[in-house]
């Protein structure tokens, strides 16, 4: 049983701990009768906009917003597409954003512009909807990270899972401004499946749930993307030692391990690093209790964040 | 005379204006110079008086009672016996009617004609009646009582007649009656005072630490009544030989038995039974106290609880059980030279075992899970007292010590009888946490004169803490150890030695003036923390039973406790400061004015400010047991609070009926950076209002009668405030690059950490003792109902999703209840030689 499995298992029975007490009590004080529906008023705060959007160079931008709802509210999301969306580039507007419904039924659908976005570029959105009113938020849009060298010193094999896949990746940070990174690995495979008619046929997939492993940056979580600032890089070339366990399965036609390396915006990082330690929705059980998630979404939800991405190809099979 | 009349009119409003508006440290320094100043006047006045000595003993064990009040009423003299009851009064040649009492004993009347320097003894009568009938539910009315200085004061007699739970009176239960205390929810462990959180408040009991106070999720005590003589409460000023703490001290003062003849009793409660026996070894010299708790809960629980699985088709059995062994001894050596010694050991158990089968027709499933907890407190305590000339000399070693052991077991087995294999799955987490504790103390008691009072010393405490020591095993279906990961956290040393004075001036009757203060050092992990500890009160009585007071001080915290405080205390985790995690420290500032009428009514209002620093709070997402990171990279240093309110007492003291009244209007917030967006919430125990009213009537000698009502805000809880789309609604790029539509999954958002206030806390419990007084046995039956309403108060809150006839599916908040109304009856038999 590896550690990540270990830790599960650990953490489901430890849940299990609030049932135990909750009969504990029932049988010590014979409370069957002791439960009783509990009404709550709350939930009352200010609907509002909810803004998803990232940012890729050479990609257009794609917007999407719906409406916040109240906690207890199990409906479908309900996107907005009467908002009238202005996008700026370094200040300067460029345009009001269609809206592009792709699906009807839903409602889904999102706003786009009609230019490429670029790299060292800062980009604004200002959405305003007549119920809701303004929302905005601003993000830069990095350049690639510099890549000064990678090598792969070990694959990792399904078939001897103690046998670790093992990179270096060596970079040049730029001292002209705050850089944040991630890593990550992952594959790209070919896999069998069935079609309707029986047949049986092969169709690209992802396994992203691959977590790396490095002294420079304590991953206790198990996540499958390595954030690290580049505080104490001072401009110059930083070398990083990966470890990955295997993920992949011999039946697959044709893997492809990729690793990424991505130079993202200030907001990108902010976002992800503060989902990584999340734990289960309790009520006010100490360290268990909820915080809200910090965005740039002004008078709303959501992010509004970019990334650049450099990536590199292994061929396994 | 005339020099003297005018400090009288400038130096008292001076004295306490000083407090209100000269920042703190100017504040100390500027006392200092008045109380020297004031001082030297009052010498010169004193002269031509005679000297009253004396001392106060009880009547029957000769022992001496510390701090009796002596009062006159016609010249306005009040003042008190010092710790080994001697008390001197310098007074005019005049005839004086002396009441003389204290909590517990008779008050007596005695005229003194003082014409020359006399020296006398005065004899206490314990506060019993004075029809024969010696047994504790015979004795007069008595409650809660506070002292001047705003100390409340229970003894073994204010609890004998509250109503009992579960056949049980706790003294901690009625210690939540008082004024400025209160509970955090149903089956919340320790108590609150003023804001504070449990681990802020020190529970002495003969000065060892006390580290867990509650048995069965916090309602029952570890004290047992026979094993205390009192429990002092300080709130306002901590006197300054204690240290250690935040907002309280609760010290209690054990029982060392009866020094003229031997008594003891037996009960049988509905889950406890006790005995307690104690008396003189040698008669006025050394007396024993020994009692012995155990409850028998598990004897019920398992049936029951066995039952109940068998009804939901699993297999599965809970037990909880606790003991407590209580021993004293005290001899006195001579006139001069007492020891002492006390014990207490204390343990809980709680197991939990179940399993289920799920038998089908191509496979077996089988899922087993085990628990057992196991958390024990112990206490040693030496004490010398010796007296060496005037001063007062008590020395104490004590020993501490606090264990939470965990074990858990889980075990699956997984059969397919297709493929003819079997899967066996079989792991055990074992944690621990321990602390102990060695003290030493020093207290020296000097009486200067009549007007100025020393008491000064040090204590020097050494801890020693584990932190959650993880041990996990794997097995195999043979029982054979496959794999084993441990993760221990280094043992933690930690010392703290303080000195500390404080200099008590007392004028005329009129006026007291507490100054002092401690120099704390604490070292913990190569780390060395300094604090000074100023402390002041002033108390002035401007007319005959009325006193206005005072006083400011500063606390602080070598330790915290993590906890949630609700019934789990698996999470409950004592940790040492360190430089990571600094010890928390607050300021106080407190004011009140009391009225004692003779006819034995009190009454009292108290407000206080407190400001918090470097609380201590879990990280977001950490998990303690689990994450194998040194703890103090999970917790979070940054922590402010504020509490301030109002605390309103009233006591009827005397008489076949006795009565008091509480209430307290107070409010406790906390501030983190890192936690709420950094805005200020409200505490998890802020409650607004807090009421506690106790009735008690006693009819004729065999039956009484007692009514407590508790009512309380409810605790906080955070609930959500609305919802939105997360990422995974734009789900991945086609081939073309544009977003797909994804789940509809959705991240919830709170506007507020404890934004919401549950419903009310309050329950009325009533109860009766009956007692059938035999020449040598007596019979003691109380019948007692909790929650007679049968108020169902919120213990925890969870969600439970339902379907409503539309098939729309919806969530339901749920509340766990412990306490419908409950019966319960005691009997005690108890005997005397």
């Amino acid at each position: 049983m590896n550690s990540l499995h270990l830790y599960k298992h650990i953490e489901f029975n430890f849940r299990k701990r609030k049932s135990t007490l909750f009969i504990f009590c029932a049988l010590l004080f014979f409370l069957n009768g002791c439960q009783k529906d509990l009404e709550l008023k709350y939930g009352v705060s200010e609907i509002k906009q909810v803004i998803i959007a990232n940012l890729s160079p050479g990609s257009n931008l794609y917007v999407n917003i719906s409406k916040s709802k109240h906690p207890e509210d199990f409906g479908a999301v309900n996107f907005l597409m009467n908002c009238k969306v202005d996008v700026y580039e370094d200040g300067v507007f460029k345009e009001t954003m269609p809206f592009i419904l792709k699906d009807t039924l839903s409602g889904f659908g999102y706003y786009t512009s009609s230019f490429k976005l670029q790299q060292n570029r800062t980009y604004k959105i200002v959405s305003t909807h007549a119920e809701l009113g303004i929302a905005e938020a601003t993000e830069y849009l990095p350049p690639n990270p510099q890549l000064v060298n990678f090598a792969l010193i070990q694959h990792a094999d399904s078939a001897h899972p103690n046998l670790t896949g093992k990179y270096i990746i060596a970079l040049q940070d730029s001292a002209g401004w705050k850089n944040y990174y991630y890593f990550a690995a992952f594959y790209k495979i070919l896999k069998p499946t069935v079609n309707s008619s029986g047949d049986t046929i092969y169709k690209y997939d992802f396994i992203w749930n691959i977590p790396s492993y490095t002294p420079e940056i304590p991953n206790i979580s198990n996540y499958n993307r390595s954030f690290i600032t580049d505080a104490g890089f001072d401009g110059q070339q930083k070398t990083f030692n990966f470890d990955f366990p295997s993920q992949y399965n011999t039946i697959y036609k044709e893997i492809l391990l990729i690793i990424e390396i991505s130079n993202t915006g200030k907001n990108y990082y902010d976002w992800n690093i503060q989902q990584i330690p999340l734990g289960t929705d309790y009520l006010n059980e100490g360290q268990y209790e909820r915080i809200n998630l910090k965005s740039n979404i002004i008078n709303g939800y959501g992010h509004f964040t970019a990334n650049s991405s450099t990536y590199i190809g292994i061929p396994i099979k | 005379m005339r020099y003297f009349k005018l400090n009288k009119k400038l130096t008292f409003p001076f004295c306490i204006l000083v407090i209100h508006l000269i920042p703190l440290k100017s504040c100390f320094f500027i006392i200092i110079v008045i109380l020297t100043f004031v001082s030297g006047s009052s010498i010169s006045v004193a002269q031509n008086q005679y000297l009253l000595k004396g001392k106060i003993t009880e009547q029957k064990t000769k022992e001496p009672i510390p701090f009796a009040n002596i009062y006159d009423s016609v010249f306005n003299i009040h003042s008190t016996s010092d710790s080994n009851g001697y008390f001197e009064l310098q007074l005019k040649e005049a005839v004086y009617n002396f009441e003389i009492s204290s909590v517990g004993y008779q008050p007596l009347y005695k005229e003194v004609r003082l014409l020359k320097n006399m020296e006398v003894q005065i004899q206490l009568k314990q506060d019993i009646q004075l029809d024969e009938i010696t047994v504790t539910t015979e004795k007069i009315s008595k409650t809660a009582e506070v002292n001047t200085s705003g100390m409340t004061t229970l003894t073994s007699i204010s609890v004998e007649r509250l109503p009992a739970f579960f056949g049980e009176k706790d003294i901690l239960k009625a210690v939540l009656l008082t004024s400025g205390v209160q509970s955090g929810q149903e089956g919340a462990r320790g108590i609150f005072v003023r804001g504070g959180s449990p681990d802020q408040n020190l529970v002495l009991f003969h000065n060892a630490p006390v580290y867990n106070v509650a048995h069965i999720y916090g309602f029952l005590s570890v004290f047992t009544m026979e094993s205390l003589n009192k429990l002092d409460i300080y709130k306002s000023y901590i006197p300054v030989q204690y240290g250690g703490r935040l907002s309280s001290v609760l010290n209690v003062e054990p029982n060392f038995g009866n020094t003229q003849h031997w008594k003891g009793d037996f009960s049988l409660g509905a889950i406890t039974s006790k005995f307690h026996i104690e008396g003189p070894l040698k008669k006025d010299r050394t007396s024993m106290n020994f009692s012995i708790r155990d409850c028998h809960a598990g004897l019920f629980t398992a049936p029951i609880s066995r039952r109940q699985f068998k009804d939901e088709t699993k297999n599965g059995t809970l037990k909880y059980f606790f003991y407590d062994i209580n021993g004293a001894i005290q001899h006195k050596i001579n006139e001069k030279n007492t020891l002492a010694w006390s014990f207490y050991a204390g343990s809980d158990f709680y197991t939990f075992g179940q399993s289920q089968d799920y038998p089908r027709v191509k496979n077996f499933y089988r899922e087993v899970n085990k628990k057992k907890l196991t958390w024990m407190n112990m206490t040693n305590s030496i004490e010398w007292k010796t007296q060496l000339k005037k001063i007062n000399i008590t020395n104490f070693y004590n020993y501490s010590f606090y264990k939470l052991d965990s074990r858990q077991k889980s075990e699956t087995v997984y059969r397919d009888y297709v493929k003819y294999t079997t899967n066996f799955n079989n792991i055990q987490y074992n944690t621990a946490s321990k602390i102990s504790e060695n003290g030493w103390q020093t207290i020296i008691d000097q009486p200067i004169s009549k007007i100025h009072h020393l008491n000064y010393g040090a204590k020097l405490s050494q801890r020693t803490f584990t932190v959650n020591t993880v041990n996990i095993i794997f097995k195999d279906s043979l029982g054979n150890i496959t794999g084993r990961d441990t993760f221990i956290n280094p043992k933690i040393n930690a010392v703290d030695f303080y000195v500390y004075a404080d200099y008590l001036f007392s004028w005329k009757e009129k006026l007291e003036i507490k100054t002092g203060g401690q120099l704390f050092l604490y070292h913990a992990k190569g780390k060395t923390f300094f604090y000074p500890q100023p402390r002041a009160e002033i108390i002035y009585h401007p007319i005959t039973g009325m006193s206005i007071r005072t006083s400011v001080m500063r606390t602080v915290q070598p330790m915290h406790l993590l906890t949630n405080n609700t019934g789990d205390i698996q999470n409950d985790v004592w940790v040492p400061a360190t430089a990571k995690i600094e010890p928390e420290t607050a300021w106080q500032y407190s004011g009140g004015i009391q009225y004692d009428h003779p006819k034995g009514y009190t009454a009292s209002i108290d407000a206080y400010y407190k400001s918090m620093h470097h609380l201590s709070e879990y990280k977001y997402g950490t998990n303690f047991i689990l994450d194998k990171i040194a703890w103090d990279d999970q917790l979070l240093n940054s922590g402010t609070g504020r509490a301030y309110g109002v605390e309103f007492f009233f006591a009827k003291t005397k008489g076949q009926f006795t009565a008091w009244f509480k209430y307290n209007l107070g409010w406790s917030t906390r501030n983190y950076p890192e936690l709420n967006d950094g805005k200020t919430f409200y505490y998890k125990y802020d409650r607004r209002h807090d009421v506690s009213i106790v009735l008690q009537y006693k009819l004729k000698k065999h039956f009484d009668f007692s009514v407590a009502w508790t009512y309380g805000t409810g605790w906080r809880m955070t609930t959500p405030s609305s919802k939105y789309a997360s990422d995974n609604t734009l789900y991945n790029y086609d081939e073309a690059n544009e977003p797909l539509s994804g789940n509809q999954s959705m991240i919830t958002y709170w506007n507020a950490r404890n934004n919401y206030v549950l419903p009310s806390y309050h329950h009325l419990d009533i109860g009766m003792n009956y007692v059938k007084k035999g020449k040598r046995v007596t019979h003691q039956l109380n019948i007692s109902v909790y929650n007679v309403y049968n108020n169902l108060n919120v213990f925890s809150v969870f969600r439970q999703s339902d379907v409503d006839g539309d098939g729309n599916r919806y969530r339901k908040y749920k509340q766990l209840s412990l306490f419908p109304v409950l019966p319960s009856f005691g009997y005690t038999i108890s005997f005397e030689k």
